[in-house]
């Protein structure tokens, strides 16, 4: 596949295998720009990352004596102002990329080898369709976040996060106003879309993204604005339903809009939206230790409640100091007071209703959640998201070592408050949320065979705020985070980790996070961490921080060679512009709507 | 050598400095009488502004360099030449220049021309005959016809004046020259002036860098040649050096191929309209630091000035520093000194005669000065560049585009040898024999 390079416009100069010296005639260079080197021979095309460069004048070593010479000499000007001013650039050696002969595409590969001497450098910018052929392995296939950036300009080359990395977890860190949220909408879109072109197109499940999404400003509904224009997940929702029930239903739970009452919704809202209750009963002891401290005393009484109580919390609330003597004094009352956002919330009921069952089931058949936490507490944040990992987390463990589904209910009353099990399991009479119909493959007997991980969507929750529960603080013990961050591939569970402070965060959810995406951050020590962090080596890259701006990002993928940078979608634009195709999603994908099936007439 | 650290050496030192200010107390007399005439001629003159309205024009200049035998092999030399050139528009109004974007034919790359030569020095015959054919190929003109042209335009000066009605005879051959040189009485050297191999060569041609020179010169010269021919226009051709021609006691025709060039180029450019600017950075004019030194210290460091240095062959008073040194100002020639400020040294500047009687001399005092203030004033603005201030930029220019670098000239000799090599020769046989010694 021929490559259109533009002139070119620099020589190399000097360099080792990571760092590159150029010299440019062309000085209007960015930081974050792309530069495309070109041997004389050889079907190698290396590509270079420009971090940092230097005025020069052809000629001439020392620029200071120069000056020094301006400033005494009055008269004194420089011959050929225009051709003799060079730049020096100092960048990175990306890497190269090689024609593969049987696919004709190019493959790119980390740096091994050196470009010759004095190769011809051209500008990346001036040559896009060049450098999306050179990337094109590079630039991800599934959910796009945004577009290439070089230096200020974007590019139109979507650079995408493959479904695959998702339950390898994925890092959004930057300052407020740098565009987290921004990124977390684009995320969303793209994730929907996607999630009805493989319902479209009859895909696997591995291939959909169920989100449950925390709205701690409760703006992704209404939408965020950019200039005039304002558009959101109910924009979506809307041009959703006129694709059709089954379209909608797809991706979307019926009241997909979870809030603590309805009372604060607005009317346009209120179809979506549904007042999110748990049963006390569904909680479980780790899901307390995993969101705040507690002392070895208060965790033996809180354990040894929950053996002896289904709704351990309601027991806790309504004991007296006085009853018991086996804790030491006051651990009764300290564990009350833990308890005081639960037992306070309107969310955590004493009856036995429970949204719970609907939302772990309407997951797992790929379906997304807006759950809007303005109104609570940051504990209540927690304590709800962890239930709910833990709860999603026991069930595709018990899937894990389960082949039939006998087996697997066993599994899942182990893991599972009871309550909460039964429903899932369809033992429940009143229960409409069994896992029956989504885990099982066929019938083995008087048994059915269960689904494999695979077969079912990858789900992503996303934690905003991410330190207050996965801080460094965090208790380790028994933590359901922990175990989603080690073992989350597993299970096709992810943490999608939203932070402004990376350096607070836990090194084991680090450690084992394998997409970032780093917005603007604040400070030195955020840069510095976001770089050891980075799943690519970005050594190198701090002067690029230091001059992002509202949107841009340095996006690393362990999979991937190279980071890249990446300007997040402006996304009111960019929902307005994805609209139609969720009106309208057969068309756009030119495939014929199937009809329904009438059942066929008994002969 | 611990003889360096002692003290003997600073005795040296003292017996040295002792000899040198002999030489300035002898000389003194002599000396302060010029200073005197040097004082009395000398122009100041304000430099042109660096942004200013002036008439635009084009400019370019010519260095040459190379590496004396880059290789040896007994007695066979492979020397390297090269030549560089840099030509400019100036840019009055903005203060800066604009480079040209010219290339003569003769370049071998885009600032100049690089050629290799192979010479058995000890065989004179042989070693002309390829000089011969190294003008031919490198200055496009047999040097015969060159050398023709150039003492017919002689004969013709002295002709003319000595007989104002005659009509100058049509000079198709070597005889028609000679009887013509005869009537006007201008004396060739030799009457078969086609006979050249006996003399027409550098004395030092034998010697070590002997040839190389010459054929170091002809490269630049061919240069120049090359640039004037070409379709740009230059108001300036700048050289590096002097218009120094070799001429035996009492002659007035120049001994050396290379000075027949020269002046065929001055010849040239004079029809061209083009002035030659020969630049010598150390000059053998004897004592041009005290001349320095003293006018600096009577008009102030930065003051710019020049000073036309007379010449003997004009009639006109021969500086006293001057008497052996017969050569300053060129026999062709006319030699100004110019101070561009204290910080650089003085440069001698030589202007062709012809050039300088066209288009500077003048009767009349006045427009004579006016003249050669306007040439000061350009040629001051164009040494003002803030990386070569005090020097022209263009020579500059073409010095870093043509400089050979020790390292340069190791990397060449090694790939020379690396070839030799593959075609199947020893390379060790390039190796000098004391460094096979293990003495360097």
């Amino acid at each position: 596949m021929s490559l259109q390079l533009s002139e070119p416009i620099g020589v190399l100069a000097e360099g080792d295998i990571s760092f590159l010296k150029i010299v440019c005639s062309d000085i209007r260079f960015e930081i974050g720009e792309i530069l495309i080197i070109k041997p004389p021979t050889g079907k190698k095309m290396y590509m270079f990352r420009i971090m940092n460069y230097e005025n020069i004048l052809r000629n001439i070593q020392d620029l200071s004596a120069i000056a020094a010479n301006f400033l005494k000499n009055r008269e004194a000007y420089i011959a050929r102002v225009e051709s003799e001013k060079l730049v020096k650039v100092h960048g990175l050696l990306m890497g190269y990329s090689e024609l593969d002969a049987d696919s004709n595409k190019w493959i790119f590969k980390k740096p091994r080898s050196l470009p010759p001497h004095f190769s011809a450098v051209h500008r990346g910018a001036d040559c896009p369709e060049a450098l999306e052929l050179l990337l094109e392995k590079e630039i991800g296939q599934d959910l796009e976040i945004g577009k290439l950036l070089i230096g200020t300009k974007t590019l139109d080359l979507p650079i995408k996060i493959d479904i695959e990395s998702l339950p390898m977890h994925v890092q959004v860190a930057g300052t407020t106003g740098a565009g987290k949220s921004f990124f977390m909408l684009t995320f969303i879109t793209s994730a929907l879309k996607n999630n009805i072109v493989r319902f479209i197109k009859q895909e696997e499940m591995k291939k959909r993204v169920s989100v449950f999404m925390i709205d701690v400003h409760d703006e992704y509904m209404r939408g965020l604005r950019h200039e005039d224009k304002r558009y959101g997940l109910i924009d979506i929702a809307d041009a959703t339903i006129k694709a059709g029930n089954e379209v909608y239903d797809s991706i979307f739970a019926d009241k997909f809009y979870l809030t603590r009452d309805l009372s604060g919704v607005s009317k346009e809202m209120q179809k979506y939206a549904q007042p999110i209750r748990i049963r006390r009963e569904d909680l479980s002891v780790s899901d307390i230790t995993s969101v705040m401290t507690v002392t070895d005393q208060m965790l033996g009484y809180m354990s040894m409640k929950a053996v002896t109580n289904e709704d351990w919390v309601t027991a806790i609330e309504k004991e007296s100091e006085a009853e018991v003597t086996s804790f030491v004094k006051g651990t009764i009352s300290a564990v009350k007071r833990r308890l005081y956002p639960i037992t306070r919330s309107s969310i955590f009921t004493e009856n036995k209703y429970s949204d719970l069952a609907e939302i772990v089931y309407n997951i797992e058949r790929g379906c997304f959640y807006n759950f809007s936490t303005a109104l609570l507490s940051s504990t209540e944040q927690f304590i709800v998201i962890t239930m709910l990992a833990r709860t999603l987390l026991s069930i595709r463990q018990s899937l894990l070592s389960s082949t039939k589904w006998s087996q697997f209910k066993d599994q899942v009353y182990q893991r599972l408050p009871k309550t909460i099990a039964s429903e899932l399991l369809g033992d429940n009479p009143s229960s409409k949320f069994s896992l029956k119909e989504l885990y099982t493959a066929d019938k083995d007997g008087s048994d059915y065979r269960m689904k494999t991980i695979d077969k079912l969507p990858v789900i992503m929750l996303t934690i905003e705020e991410a330190p207050s529960i996965l801080g460094s603080q965090m208790s380790k013990e028994g933590n359901v985070f922990i175990d989603i961050s080690r073992q989350g591939r597993k299970f096709n569970i992810g943490m999608l980790l939203i932070t402004q402070n990376i350096s607070s965060m836990e090194h084991i959810i680090l450690a084992n996070t394998n997409t970032e995406l780093n917005l603007m951050l604040g400070n030195e020590i955020e840069i510095r961490q976001a770089i050891i962090n980075a799943s690519n080596n970005i050594a190198g890259y701090e002067h690029e921080f230091k001059v992002l701006s509202r949107g841009e990002a340095i996006f690393t993928n362990s999979l991937r060679n190279i980071p890249l940078p990446v300007k997040v979608s402006n996304v009111p634009l960019y929902i307005e512009n994805e609209l139609p195709f969720f009106t309208n999603p057969y068309q756009k994908l030119n495939v014929k709507k199937a009809r329904e099936k009438t059942k066929a007439p008994i002969l | 050598m611990q003889v360096f650290f002692d003290e003997t050496i600073e005795n040296e030192f003292a017996r040295v400095y002792k000899r040198f200010k002999k030489f300035e107390l002898e000389s003194d007399e002599a000396y302060q009488d010029d200073l005197d005439y040097l004082k009395r001629n000398l122009v100041v003159f304000e430099p042109l502004p660096t942004k200013c309205q002036h008439e635009n024009f084009n400019v370019t200049a010519i260095d040459g360099s190379g590496a004396d035998s880059l290789v040896m092999l007994n007695d066979i030399a492979i020397h390297l030449l090269t030549a560089g050139f840099a030509a400019d528009k100036t840019c009055f109004e903005d203060g800066t220049t604009e480079q040209l974007n010219t290339r003569p034919p003769i370049c071998t790359h885009p600032e100049g021309l690089m050629r290799l030569i192979i010479l058995r020095e000890d065989k004179s015959k042989e070693v002309w005959e390829e000089f011969l054919s190294f003008i031919k190929y490198n200055y496009n003109e047999e040097l015969e016809t060159v050398v023709l042209r150039v003492l017919r335009d002689f004969v013709y000066h002295k002709y003319v004046p000595k007989f104002p009605n005659d009509t100058f005879p049509d000079i198709k051959s070597s005889i028609d020259l000679h009887k013509a040189a005869i009537k006007a009485g201008f004396k060739l050297h030799k009457s078969d002036i086609f006979d050249f191999s006996e003399w027409m060569v550098s004395p030092r041609a034998a010697a070590v860098q002997g040839w190389f020179e010459q054929f170091r010169e002809v490269v630049e010269y061919s240069l120049a040649h090359s640039l004037l021919n070409s379709d740009t226009k230059f108001k300036y051709i700048f050289l590096d050096g002097s218009l120094n021609m070799l001429l035996s006691p009492g002659q007035e025709q120049p001994r050396l191929a290379s000075n027949y060039l020269l002046r065929d180029l001055c010849k040239k450019s004079l029809n061209k309209e083009t002035c030659i600017v020969a630049v010598s950075k150390t000059t053998t004019f004897p004592f041009v630091y005290r001349i320095a030194q003293d006018l600096e210290k009577e008009l102030g460091g930065e003051k710019k000035w020049f000073v036309r240095i007379p010449s003997k062959q004009r009639k006109e008073p021969t500086l006293k520093m001057l008497e052996n040194r017969p050569h300053i100002p060129p026999y062709y020639g006319v030699t100004y000194l110019y101070h561009f400020s204290s910080e650089v040294p003085i440069l001698r500047i030589d202007l062709d005669y012809e050039w300088y009687m066209k288009n500077i001399f003048s009767e009349n005092t006045k427009i004579q000065k006016a003249k050669e203030l306007e040439l000061f004033q350009e040629i001051d603005w164009l040494s003002r560049d803030v990386r070569y201030f005090g020097y022209f930029f263009d020579l500059a220019f073409a010095h870093n585009s043509t400089v050979v670098s020790f390292a340069e000239r190791d990397v060449v000799a090694e790939q020379l040898i690396n070839y030799f090599a593959e075609q199947g020769e020893n390379p060790k046989m390039f190796i000098h024999p004391r460094r096979r010694l293990g003495l360097m």
